[in-house]
C-alpha cells in the first residue's frame, strides 16, 4: 500500500514536472491562505511550476498588481493571489511575478479539476430555463451584466454566485482560460 | 379508443346538468367529479374529471378572463392530436426525393421501439456540430420535469457532448445586444419599478408600444392575475396614460390614454425629435448627465446635425414619424416637467435596425433625467410576466440543468433561414466575423419554428434542404407536418409536474401540475421520451440523464430545493396544490436603478463608465455602417416612407396575439370566436378599406415578394391609415403544399415577414419591418386545414 502511495505521489510529481504548468485546487472555496508564506492564493490560479519536493511545489504567479492584489487581466477583475510581503514579488515590465512555496495537495495539472466547482455552479445553476451561452464568446464585462441580470432568478447563494463569477471571468474571451473541446 | 370534440362537448352539457342537480342535492345518480389542480403559462387552474374525462376547468383564484384556460380542455381532445408515431412514408422508403416531399408527404404509424431506434441511429450517425436543437426556445409550458428546452439541451449534452444552439431570442433579440453596454443590465427579463411607486409617484405614464394588458395576459411561468387588480386602480389614479402605437391598444382604450399613432419604425426618429427640443429649449436635465451618463457629447454633434448636416428637429421628425411638430414639442415639454415613467415593450426592436429603439428611450430619459427616480425613467418589462409586482425574492423549485455544450457554433436568434441555405456562410456579429453551421439534423420539442421564424416560404426551402427532421409534440403542428420522424408528446394535462415559480417577477407560488386524465393515445411524457432516447445510447448515458430517478421523484426533488421545503411538506404541498410566499414589505418600494440614483459612485451601472452610455465605445469601434456607438436613425428598408410603398402600400405589422400564447391554442374554440370565416383577423383603417373595396367579414389575400396569405378583414378606426395588423401564431395552411410559395389558407403573417436581419451587430428578427398588397380574395377559397391531421397510414 505504502509503495502504491509513493508511486502515486511520483507519477503525479512526474506529471507535473512535465507539464510545467499547474493549477490552485482547493477542495472547498475560493481563497486559500498560506499563513508560513504571507499569501492567500484563489481557486484554479495557473502557476508556473520552478521545482517540487515531496509535499511541496515552488511556484511562479504571473500577474497585473494593484494594492496588494495580484491579477489575471489588466482590468483587475480577476485574482490570481494576494499579498502583504513585498519581497514575494519580482516586478517585470508590465507584470508582477509572485514567488511562493504551496502543499502539493493544493495544485493540480488539471485545469477542469481546478475549476470543476465554479463549472458545475454554473451548469447547474445557470441552465435550468435556457442553455449556457458560449461562455469564450463573451467578455468578463459582458458575463458580469449577463449574471447580475440573472442571478436574482437563478437564486444563488453569495458564495456560489462568487465561484460562477470567477468561473466566467476566467474563461470569458478577454479571460485567461479557454474551456476544452 | 378516442374522444371527439363533439364528444367533449356533449360532455360539457352533462356537466351543466351535473351542477344543477347537484345543487339539488342529487349527487348520487352520477359518478364524483375530482377536482384536480394544475398550472399553464396561461394561469393556474383546477380540473373538473368525471369518469376520466375532463369536463370544465375554472381558474384558482380570481381570474376575470379565464378563457384561455378553459381552451385547454379543447386542445386537449383537439382532432389535431399527434396519436401514435409517425414516420414520414418516403423517408422511412429512402427516397431520392424524400427532402422534397416534407409537407407534402404521408406518415406511416411505426411503434415507439422503432421511431426511438431510428432517431438514436440518426444522431448517431451525426457529428454533434451538425445538430440543431431547434426546441431551445420553445415556450411549451412551465413544467420543470417535462419542460422541453432543458430536457432537449440535456439529453444532447449528455449523449452527444452537445449541439448547436441560437443564441438570443426572438423576442428580444436586438435589445439583449445593446442594453448590457448601454445601461449595464438585459433590462428586458429585469425586476420593474413597482406598481406601488408607480401609483404612488408617475404623473405620466407612455405605453411606447406596451399592450399592458394584453401581454399580461400570458407568463413565461404561471400568470397570476395581480396585474389586473393593479390596472383597476390606475384607471383611478389620475395618471395620465399617452400610446405611442399605430394602433389603439386594448390597454389605451381601458386607461382613455391619448394615442399617438406614429408610423411603424419610426419611433426613433420621434425620440431624437424630442431630445433636440429638450436640447434646445434647455430643458434637459444637464446635471443627470454630467453625473450619470456617459459620451452625450459624442451624441451631441450628431443630434444638432453637425456632423451630417441634419438637425434632428421636431419638424425633421415630423416629416418622418407624420408625428406633428407641435405634438413633439408639446410631448417633450411634458415629459420634462412632469414625473414620468417610459413603459418601452419588446415588439419596436423586432424591426431593421431595431437595437436603436430602446437605447434610444433610455438616452430621451437620460435627458429626461428621472431614470431612477421612483416612478420615473423607463421600464422593459412592464408589459410581461406580470411586470410591476413586487417580488418575494424566495428561491423557487430547482430543476435539471443540461450541463456543459461542447459545440461552440452558434446560430444568432433569427438566422435559422440563412444557415440551412448558405451552410458555412460567413456574418458580421457583434464585431466578429460568425460562420454559420451546416444543419443536417434537427430536432424540434414544444416548438414551432414554422410558426416563430419569419420568411416561412424561405423557410421551407431551408427545412427541405436537411437529412433529418425530428419533432416531438402534442399536436400536428405547421413543423410537426414538415416533420421525418413524428414523437407524440402528452399534454399539460396528462402527466405529473411541478411548475416554475410563479408569476415571473413577483416569484409568489409554486404550482403542483397535477395530471388531470391520461392520454388515449400512445402519447409519452417529454422526460419518458428523452429517457428513452438515451437508452439507446448506453446504460451510462441514460443513467446520467435520469439520475435513476421517476418523474415523481424529480418532482420531490426538486420541491425540496425550494425556501417553501422549509415549512410545507412536500406531501402538504402536493395535497394542496399549491404553495404561496409572502411578499416582504420592504420589495414594494424597488425602484429600478434607485441604488444607482442615490450613489452611482458606490452603485455604479455594469458599464464601461459604471454610467450609462449614451456613447458605446465599443459599439463604434465595430466600425458597421448600419450600428454606430450612439442612437441613430436609420431609413428601415421597408416603411411607409420608402419607394416600395408603390407596388405595397401599407405596413403590416404583427403584434402578440390577444388569445393565444404564439402559435398555442390556435387549434381550440377560442379561435373560433374572432377568427373571421376561419382566418386570421386582418385589422385594416376605414380609409384604406375604402380604397381597396374591401368590407368587415371579407376575406382577403394579403401579399408581397415573399409570398400571399388569406385572412379576414376587420375594419376599424383602432388602427392608423396606411398600416395594417395580423396577430401572430396562426398555423401556416398551405393552399396546395406541393406549389412553392403556395399561397397560405390561414392567416400567418410570417409568410409575409422578412428574415433580414435588424443590423451586421445583433442580427436579430426584424418581423415588424414589412410592406404588404391586399386585395379581395380571389380563386377558390378551399377549406383550411391547418388544424386537421395529414394523411397518415395507420396500419
Amino acid at each position: 500500500m505504502k509503495f502504491l502511495k509513493l508511486f502515486v505521489v511520483l507519477f503525479f510529481l512526474g506529471t507535473l514536472l512535465e507539464a510545467d504548468t499547474g493549477y490552485v485546487y482547493i477542495e472547498n472555496g475560493i481563497k486559500l491562505p498560506l499563513k508560513k508564506e504571507g499569501v492567500s492564493i484563489y481557486n484554479g490560479t495557473p502557476l508556473n511550476i520552478l521545482s517540487t519536493d515531496k509535499n511541496s511545489v515552488k511556484v511562479e504567479i504571473e500577474g497585473f498588481l494593484k494594492g496588494k492584489i495580484l491579477y489575471a487581466t489588466k482590468n483587475y477583475k480577476l485574482k490570481l493571489a494576494e499579498t502583504r510581503m513585498k519581497k514575494k514579488l519580482k516586478k517585470g515590465k508590465e507584470k508582477y511575478k509572485l514567488l511562493i512555496t504551496i502543499p502539493i495537495k493544493n495544485i493540480t495539472d488539471d485545469m477542469e479539476e481546478a475549476w470543476a466547482e465554479g463549472s458545475d455552479l454554473f451548469y447547474d445553476k445557470c441552465t435550468k430555463c435556457h442553455h449556457a451561452k458560449v461562455i469564450g464568446k463573451h467578455t468578463m464585462q459582458e458575463w458580469d451584466v449577463l449574471f447580475n441580470s440573472m442571478k436574482p432568478k437563478a437564486k444563488v447563494s453569495k458564495d456560489e454566485s462568487s465561484q460562477i463569477v470567477r468561473f466566467l471571468r476566467a474563461f470569458s474571451k478577454d479571460g485567461i482560460l479557454k474551456e476544452s473541446d | 379508443m378516442g374522444i371527439s370534440r363533439r364528444g367533449f362537448l356533449q360532455g360539457s352539457v352533462a356537466t351543466a346538468m351535473v351542477v344543477g342537480v347537484k345543487q339539488s342535492g342529487a349527487t348520487e345518480l352520477f359518478s364524483p367529479i375530482k377536482k384536480i389542480p394544475s398550472a399553464s403559462h396561461f394561469g393556474a387552474f383546477y380540473a373538473y374529471v368525471r369518469d376520466g374525462k375532463i369536463v370544465d376547468i375554472k381558474p384558482q383564484g380570481k381570474d376575470d378572463r379565464p378563457g384561455m384556460i378553459k381552451a385547454l380542455v379543447d386542445r386537449n381532445y383537439s382532432n389535431s392530436r399527434i396519436k401514435y408515431p409517425y414516420v414520414r412514408k418516403s423517408f422511412l422508403e429512402n427516397k431520392p426525393n424524400h427532402k422534397d416531399l416534407r409537407g407534402r408527404d404521408e406518415f406511416v404509424r411505426v411503434s415507439w421501439d422503432e421511431a426511438v431506434k431510428l432517431i438514436a441511429k440518426k444522431l448517431k450517425a451525426t457529428k454533434r456540430e451538425n445538430i440543431y436543437n431547434g426546441t431551445t426556445d420553445g415556450w411549451a409550458h412551465p413544467g420543470l420535469v417535462n419542460y422541453c428546452p432543458t430536457l432537449a439541451g440535456r439529453f444532447f449534452n449528455i449523449v452527444k457532448g452537445g449541439s448547436v444552439n441560437i443564441d438570443g431570442d426572438y423576442s428580444v433579440g436586438a435589445a439583449l445586444r445593446t442594453n448590457p453596454e448601454v445601461v449595464g443590465d438585459i433590462e428586458v427579463y429585469s425586476l420593474q419599478t413597482t406598481h406601488e411607486q408607480i401609483l404612488a409617484n408617475t404623473e405620466v405614464y407612455v405605453m411606447w408600444g406596451a399592450d399592458l394588458f394584453k401581454t399580461n395576459k400570458i407568463d413565461f411561468a404561471v400568470a397570476n392575475r395581480k396585474n389586473d387588480e393593479y390596472f383597476l386602480k390606475y384607471k383611478k389614479s389620475g395618471i395620465k396614460f399617452i400610446c405611442i402605437d399605430p394602433i389603439k391598444t386594448e390597454t389605451a382604450k381601458m386607461f382613455d390614454a391619448e394615442c399617438i399613432h406614429i408610423r411603424p419604425n419610426t419611433d426613433v426618429a420621434l425620440m431624437l425629435g424630442m431630445m433636440h427640443h429638450l436640447y434646445t429649449s434647455k430643458q434637459y436635465d444637464k446635471n443627470f448627465l454630467e453625473k450619470y451618463t456617459d459620451g452625450f457629447e459624442k451624441f451631441l454633434p450628431y443630434l444638432v446635425g453637425k456632423n451630417d448636416g441634419i438637425a434632428k428637429t421636431p419638424e425633421w421628425a415630423a416629416k418622418i414619424t407624420e408625428v406633428p411638430a407641435y405634438k413633439i414639442k408639446e410631448l417633450a415639454n411634458l415629459f420634462s416637467g412632469k414625473r414620468t415613467l417610459i413603459a418601452g415593450n419588446w415588439s419596436i426592436q423586432r424591426a431593421h435596425h431595431g437595437e436603436q429603439t430602446q437605447w434610444g428611450i433610455i438616452t430621451l430619459a437620460s435627458m429626461i433625467g428621472q431614470i431612477g427616480l421612483p416612478g420615473g425613467g423607463f421600464g422593459f418589462s412592464l408589459h410581461y410576466g406580470g411586470g410591476g409586482q413586487a417580488s418575494a425574492g424566495k428561491a423557487g423549485p430547482g430543476g435539471f440543468s443540461q450541463g456543459r455544450n461542447r459545440v461552440k457554433n452558434i446560430i444568432p436568434a433569427s438566422r435559422i433561414n440563412e444557415t440551412l441555405l448558405n451552410p458555412s456562410k460567413e456574418i458580421d456579429f457583434m464585431g466578429e466575423k460568425l460562420k454559420l453551421p451546416h444543419i443536417k439534423l434537427m430536432y424540434v420539442a414544444g416548438a414551432n419554428t414554422v410558426g416563430h421564424q419569419q420568411n416561412i416560404n424561405e423557410l421551407l426551402e431551408g427545412l427541405r434542404k436537411l437529412d433529418t427532421l425530428v419533432v416531438q409534440d402534442p399536436w400536428w403542428t405547421p413543423t410537426a407536418k414538415m416533420a421525418d420522424i413524428v414523437l407524440p408528446a402528452t399534454t399539460i394535462l396528462e402527466r405529473d409536474d411541478i411548475s416554475l415559480l410563479s408569476g415571473s417577477y413577483s416569484g409568489d407560488k409554486i404550482y403542483a401540475m397535477k395530471k388531470v386524465v391520461e392520454n388515449p393515445y400512445e402519447a409519452k411524457d417529454d422526460y419518458e421520451i428523452y429517457s428513452l432516447l438515451a437508452k439507446e445510447f448506453g446504460e451510462k448515458k441514460y443513467k446520467k440523464f435520469t439520475k435513476g430517478k421517476s418523474a415523481m421523484e424529480h418532482i420531490k426533488d426538486f420541491y425540496n430545493e425550494s425556501n417553501a421545503a422549509k415549512t410545507i411538506s412536500f406531501e402538504e404541498f402536493w395535497q394542496k396544490g399549491y404553495v404561496e410566499y409572502e411578499i416582504p414589505k420592504e420589495a414594494y418600494g424597488f425602484v429600478r436603478q434607485g441604488d444607482f440614483r442615490k450613489d452611482p459612485i458606490k452603485n455604479p451601472l455594469k458599464t464601461q463608465s459604471g454610467k450609462i452610455q449614451i456613447f458605446c465605445k465599443k459599439f463604434a469601434d465595430f466600425g458597421y455602417k448600419d450600428f454606430k456607438g450612439h442612437v441613430t436613425w436609420f431609413e428601415p428598408a421597408e416603411y411607409l416612407g420608402s419607394k416600395l410603398t408603390k407596388k405595397y402600400p401599407l405596413h403590416l405589422l404583427s403584434p402578440h396575439a390577444t388569445y393565444r400564447k404564439h402559435s398555442q391554442l390556435d387549434n381550440t374554440w377560442i379561435a373560433e370566436l374572432y377568427k373571421i370565416k376561419g382566418r386570421e383577423p386582418i385589422r385594416i383603417n376605414p380609409k384604406d378599406a375604402k380604397k381597396y373595396g374591401i368590407n368587415s367579414g371579407d376575406l382577403v389575400e394579403v401579399y408581397n415578394d415573399r409570398g400571399s396569405i388569406l385572412a379576414g378583414a376587420v375594419v376599424t378606426e383602432d388602427i392608423r391609415e396606411g398600416v395594417v395588423a395580423i396577430e401572430e401564431g396562426a398555423w401556416y395552411s398551405p393552399k396546395n403544399s406541393l406549389e412553392t410559395n403556395s399561397r397560405d389558407n390561414s392567416g400567418q403573417p410570417n409568410v409575409l415577414t422578412s428574415s433580414r436581419p435588424t443590423s451586421s451587430a445583433s442580427q436579430s428578427c426584424t418581423a415588424n419591418t414589412v410592406l404588404v398588397g391586399i386585395k379581395k380574395a380571389e380563386g377558390m377559397i378551399v377549406p383550411n386545414k391547418a388544424y386537421s391531421m395529414p394523411k397518415v397510414n395507420n396500419i
